[in-house]
């Protein structure tokens, strides 16, 4: 979710996993629902996100990385809230490349 | 039609957009991406799911949106959209770019033939990335990919539906999701 507002189905395409998930980030007040219609919007509230920064600190420690991470040049992959396949995948870089030239930016 | 933003030398809908994770936005449109993000969070994607139904063995099944994985059977599927015989980065960057684009004209099932044989190097890394992005497509356009495979794209965990069919004492046995359909 990190910093964007996502629907109920991006939580997870299991209906009951995707409410269990959100129950429990309203248990602990890290959520903030608003409805677009049939369609909840979810995003973090302050709370949520100083709890993800939080996250993200223990998480580089963890890694060793120590300090603050040093800023990377905005091409480079982000690979933070990648899922695990994409931990040192070759194609997300090739295809990153490929889509810059295409697009041209 | 969903509304087009155009960046750089593409035009993209927005639904497109909605295909890609942050770090691909980043990666490929870098400082125009925060820009981009914001454009997204206000769009949520309403279709209404396509379902379609498949012909195996002479019974017939509905495939949901989502990503079915078909090993060992050709399913009948009438009208499908199928993924051009690319290799590499030309298949990733096909399941990325123009099949969103083919779909924003017609929605319909896609068909992945022979995915593990789509990678001439990194095949297991590219497997999984080809399907991450499938998952997308189907979840966003919301229809049903069938993809072809065999031991390498198997081991995904997150198909929708696995149909499998294999030759047992000279007769075919075919399941769906582990239940027997036939033989």
């Amino acid at each position: 979710m990190g910093e964007r507002e996502v629907s109920l189905t991006e939580l997870s395409r299991n209906a009951r996993k995707a409410r269990e998930i959100l129950g429990l980030l309203e248990k602990y007040d890290l959520v903030r629902v608003r409805r677009k219609g049939r369609v909840y919007l979810i995003s973090l509230n302050e709370r949520g996100l100083e709890l993800l920064s939080l996250l993200r600190r223990a998480e580089e420690l963890l890694r060793g990385a120590g300090a603050a991470p040093a800023a990377r040049p905005p091409a480079q992959l982000e690979q933070r809230s990648l899922p695990s396949f994409a931990a040192d995948n070759p194609w997300l870089a090739i295809l990153a490349e490929r889509g810059r030239a295409r697009v041209g930016v | 039609m969903s509304q087009l933003v155009v960046v750089g030398k593409e035009a993209f809908t927005l639904r497109h957009l909605k295909v890609f994770r942050r770090e691909e936005l980043a990666a490929i449109f870098g400082e125009l991406a925060p820009v981009l993000e914001k454009r997204l969070e206000s769009v949520v994607v309403l279709l209404a799911p396509l379902y379609v139904r498949a012909g195996i063995c002479g019974r017939e099944i509905l495939l949901s949106p989502g990503v079915t994985h078909v090993r060992g059977a050709a399913l009948k599927l009438a009208g499908a959209l199928q993924v051009p015989p690319l290799l590499d980065a030309d298949f990733l960057e096909y399941l990325l770019f123009d099949l969103p684009r083919a779909l924003e004209e017609e929605r319909r099932a896609v068909v992945v033939e022979d995915l593990d044989g789509r990678f001439t190097v990194h095949a297991e890394e590219g497997v999984s990335y080809s399907l991450d992005i499938l998952a997308r497509v189907a979840s966003v356009y919301r229809v049903p990919v069938v993809v072809y495979g065999s031991e390498l794209s198997e081991r995904w965990g997150y198909f929708s539906r696995r149909v499998r069919c294999e030759k047992l004492e000279g007769r075919e046995l075919c399941t769906v999701d582990g239940e027997p359909v036939c033989g």
